[in-house]
């Protein structure tokens, strides 16, 4: 059965420093202007986002995952997956409304449009923690892992959103080219088990993008 | 008994949920319900039974997702859909609906599915549904406004039938894509739809409190089909919380709040709908009375005109202003968008869209700054134009109900206009003008008002819709002018029609013009003018309206007149004007406001270009350095470009046109690819550097960018991509541009990009980031 849920802008907090990560600070200090600029935009976004996720528990073979009408495995997942007896399918968004905030303050100025991307891409992963978070009652978590990580195929995008029915449970779709809308959102494979190894770090470490600035 | 004569005679109950069922019968999770209308009619049938002999007298053909993007044997299974609900109505006295679900797909501007193709979808599963014998069409499940637009108008372009629509309401009784009931009754109505409401997501008790909503705005029957509550996984399985007994007692509240057309969603069983049946069948029916409600409406939210004084902005117009006819010609469709999202701050309610310009394509245009706005912008627009054939583009691709401007009493534009009314639904502005001009007396203004409402009626427009402008004339020309344009309003208020009116034409030929409007503007407010197409940045104007609501006990407490006042009060001390900061360390800082006022101050002293080449170029060159060196950051940087920006706006009249062009660059956002956010960085720091650059938007195709590349004559373009789905599209647009423009050089960007996928693809450069652009087009351009 697939589980919905929604949060409250007030119950996601999005931290600034995160933010400054994504803007290219990494670990250096940001300035005045910058830290308001990302509070401004912090505000707006919570003002426009509508935080939506929508999940399926199902059992993990081999480290495959059989959806009903296909079948996800591939080397890398299966690593991610190895130990773990059931998975969750799990899609989140910000919303349609956070969308068109980020296409409007791009039109204002593209100083304003990058902050609040980066303030989105912050949200979305603040509110993907937090769910997962209550998913760790009586199980150890593998990290996200998403289509295009490592070997799984971008093609999987397809499948976890039919499966979850993400239009009509978060209203989030693909592209023909497989972009997700609304634009912050995530869809992932979650390994559960029982096992405490390999739970820390973000999913994406696993990723072959070895350029990718934000491992 | 039709179907319509059925729903107009007494309180008519759909089927209820059909997953469940079927699920229970050996449906496995995963496996398409509509197949079984060829593998198992004989189960599909018993379905339709069941709901039959619990009471339904309108059941649905299982072809919720039956579209051909999904089936490609689409008229197989849509046939037998409709027959095996005919052969299960046999005996009963009940009506075959179509059942047609959402597509999945998100429709543009936001996601990459075109509305006419959304359209097509649709079409192709009703004329196959309506020729094997179906009795209506019920459009159902859909939680966007414009997928709902889009089915509705495939169903009245490609059948006769009724057509019913019930959307997916949440807690916040809006939809996903934001739009409240009455924004969907505003347009669905307009479209012609015979009976409105709600299904899914949501059980009996939180539908019971959107109903009165409905009831409220909605003159044709009311729908509402709950799901049993909310569901919850039981040993594997799915089981919703409401069983019948509730459920049906619910549904007498749901009945008695005003629907009369019920029955079940997912979870619902032909038990719930048996008892509701029972329960509901002896309660008082009424058909919903006629509302005079006057909506025009946006994908989120209507704007009702008969209430409060409403404000139309009217810069969306390029008469008499050089800037925005140089944003037509160049198809900035940036700038245009500025002005939408600047009026929305000031506190508008509706947009005014006029993008007439002889030398460009008005419809094209129309249709693209429209779909652009509503992009960004939740505001209803109003289509101003002249141009039936832009006018029906408009209107065809507006999502909601627009206000339309204008039709005149004379034959020809009611002819070209009424008929788009009819089709598209609208409010419609009717000026006061008609073969013999405009007339010097109220009374003959009005005369010509009632004509336009009578010819309306005879094509099935109702007076509600008709928004008559009396005409402001320049009173410097005619002393009377405002006394009769002032009577006509009062008079026409008073007869209980609407009245809309361009306000600034009054002042014509006088001094201090605003003053003049604004006096005006609250004569006519008193008079009972019910919209204004106005100046928001016009102080006095938009003072004249907060006063006049706070005057007329609109404004509770006076509190928006309070905030509007305190934002009002001057913030700006004289000595914060003046600065002793040199242009090029406001640059360096990003302060945009001083970089602009310094640089109107250099002005005096120095040439434009001695400002560009002595102050603002090393300034760029400083922070772009420290970007390089990674002592400065993204944000920084693009602070001390608006600041340059800024400085450029200043100075930018005193510069001969052409002496600060480095050359032409044009970027673009490839096919496939709707993100844009790094390209729009590049192309304000080239424009920085003063590069002529033609930024050609998302998604754009091969044969556009080499198009634009021809004409231009452009030596450089940069293409970004995002993701390694829209890379192949890249490729494609750089082997096009190869054969087509090969002494052009192609740098690319984006995400996914690195320099040896540039390599692969043929690209002649990576940039790495927005810096790099620029030293990419500096060593192009200085050789």
């Amino acid at each position: 059965m697939i589980e919905i849920i929604k949060s409250a802008a007030a119950e996601i907090n999005i931290d600034p420093k995160e933010v400054a990560v994504y803007l290219g600070y990494y670990s250096a200090e940001t300035d005045k202007n910058t830290d308001k600029l990302i509070a401004e935009c912090t505000e707006e976004f919570l003002a426009c986002a509508d935080f939506r996720a929508c999940y399926a528990e199902i059992p993990v073979t081999d480290g495959e995952i059989d959806l009903g009408f296909r079948k996800i495995g591939c080397s890398s997942l299966k690593k991610n997956l190895s130990g773990c007896e059931k998975a969750y399918i799990f899609a989140a968004t910000t919303g349609i409304e956070a969308h068109r905030l980020i296409e409007r303050n791009a039109i204002i100025s593209p100083l304003k449009g990058i902050v609040t991307d980066c303030v989105g891409s912050a949200a979305i992963e603040a509110f993907c923690d937090k769910i997962n978070l209550s998913f760790e009652n009586c199980e150890y978590l593998r990290p996200r892992f998403s289509p295009g990580y490592g070997d799984m195929p971008l093609e999987c995008q397809k499948d976890i959103v039919e499966f979850l029915q993400t239009k009509k449970n978060i209203g989030m779709s693909l592209t023909e080219s497989l972009m997700m809308v609304p634009v912050k959102s995530v869809t992932a494979i979650i390994g559960a088990g029982n096992e405490k190894n390999k739970c820390t770090g973000p999913g994406c470490m696993i990723c072959s993008g070895i350029n990718c600035p934000y491992r | 008994m039709n179907v319509i004569e059925k729903i107009r005679s007494g309180i008519t109950y759909c089927d209820g949920g059909a997953g469940t069922l079927l699920q229970s019968w050996g449906l496995s999770a995963g496996e398409k319900p509509e197949n079984w209308n060829i593998t198992k009619p004989e189960k599909i049938i018993e379905m339709h039974r069941l709901y039959l002999e619990a009471g339904a007298n309108i059941i649905t053909t299982c072809t919720f997702g039956a579209n051909r993007l999904k089936f490609n044997n689409l008229e197989e299974i849509v046939t037998a859909a409709v027959r095996n609900a005919k052969t299960a109505c046999e005996g009963y006295d009940a009506f075959v609906a179509l059942d047609i679900g959402p597509t999945g797909k998100m429709l543009e501007p936001l996601g990459d599915f075109s509305f006419e193709e959304a359209v097509s979808v649709f079409s192709e599963t009703i004329k196959i549904g309506a020729k094997a014998g179906a009795d209506l069409i019920l459009i159902e499940t859909i939680n966007d406004s414009y997928e709902a637009k889009a089915a509705v108008l495939a169903a009245k372009e490609s059948c006769d039938l009724p057509v019913f629509v019930t959307c997916v309401y949440d807690e916040t009784k809006k939809l996903m894509t934001g739009a409240s009931p009455a924004a969907m009754i505003a347009m669905l109505e307009g479209l012609g739809v015979d009976a409105i409401g709600m299904n899914c997501s949501l059980g009996p008790k939180q539908m019971a409190e959107i109903v009165p909503e409905f009831a409220k705005y909605s003159s044709v029957p009311v729908i509402v089909n709950p799901n049993a509550g909310l569901p919850r996984s039981e040993n594997g399985k799915t089981v919703f919380d409401i069983d019948a007994d509730e459920f049906s007692d619910i549904m007498c509240d749901i009945v008695r709040a005003g629907a009369t057309i019920i029955g079940g969603c997912c979870g619902t069983t032909p038990e719930h709908i048996r008892k509701t049946v029972e329960k509901t069948k002896n309660l008082p029916f009424a058909l919903p009375e006629k509302k005079n409600h006057t909506l025009v409406s946006s994908y989120t939210h209507a704007v009702e005109i008969g209430r409060n004084p409403v404000i139309i902005g009217e810069r969306i117009n390029p008469t008499g202003k050089k800037r925005f006819k140089e944003a037509l010609r160049q198809n900035d469709i940036g700038y245009i968008l500025n002005e939408g999202i600047a009026q929305n701050k000031k506190g508008v309610s509706i947009l005014d869209v006029n993008v007439g310009l002889p030398e460009i394509d008005e419809a094209a245009m129309m249709v693209n700054v429209i779909k652009a706005l509503q992009g960004v912008i939740n505001l209803p627009l109003q289509i101003d134009t002249v141009d039936p054939v832009a006018m029906e583009k408009a209107m065809r691709i507006y999502n909601g109900k627009a206000l339309i401007n204008s039709v005149s009493g004379k034959e020809e534009s009611m002819k070209a206009v009424f008929p788009l009314i009819k089709k598209y639904g609208g409010a419609v502005v009717a000026v006061t003008l008609d073969e013999n001009g405009i007339p010097s007396s109220a009374a003959e203004r009005i005369n010509i008002a009632k004509r336009i409402i009578a010819r309306a009626k005879e094509y099935g427009i109702d007076e509600k819709d008709i928004i008559v402008d009396p005409l402001a004339m320049a009173v410097s020309s005619d002393p009377e002018s405002a006394n009769v344009t002032l009577e006509a309003v009062r008079a026409l208020h008073d007869m209980g029609i609407k009245t809309s009116l361009g306000v600034s034409n009054i002042s014509f030929g006088l001094p201090s013009r605003s003053d003049v409007n604004s006096v005006f503007y609250t004569m006519a407010m008193q008079c009972g003018l019910d919209c204004a197409i106005i100046n928001p940045f016009s102080d006095e104007m938009m003072k004249a309206w907060h006063c006049f609501m706070a005057l007329t006990g609109r404004d509770e407490n006076c509190s928006c007149y309070i905030e509007y006042a305190d934002a009002l009060s001057p913030v700006q001390t004289p000595n914060e004007a003046k600065t002793d900061m040199t242009l090029d360390a406001c640059i360096v800082s990003g302060l945009k406001e001083k970089a602009g006022t310094v640089a109107a101050e250099l002005l005096k002293t120095s040439s434009p270009l001695e400002i560009i080449d002595g102050m603002i170029i090393p300034a760029l060159n400083t922070v772009g350095k420290g970007f390089e060196e990674k002592k400065v950051y993204l944000p920084q940087l693009l602070m001390s470009a608006q600041a340059a920006k800024e400085a450029f706006e200043a100075i930018k009249a005193a510069i001969p046109s052409g002496e600060n062009n480095k050359g032409k660059i044009i970027i673009a956002t490839v096919k496939g690819d709707v993100h844009d956010i790094g390209k729009n960085i590049v192309k304000t720091l080239l424009e920085n550097y003063g590069y002529d650059v033609n930024d050609l938007g998302k998604d754009v195709a091969p044969e556009a960018i080499a198009d634009a590349v021809i004409s231009s004559g452009a030596r450089l373009v940069g293409l970004s991509a995002l993701m390694t789905t829209t890379v192949p599209a890249m490729e494609e647009t750089i082997r096009i541009l190869r054969k087509e423009a090969p002494d052009c050089r192609v740098m690319v960007g984006g995400a996914v990009m690195t320099e040896e996928y540039a390599a692969m693809i043929d690209a002649d450069y990576y940039g790495s980031d927005a810096m790099a652009s620029v030293r990419y087009a500096e060593k192009i351009y200085c050789n």
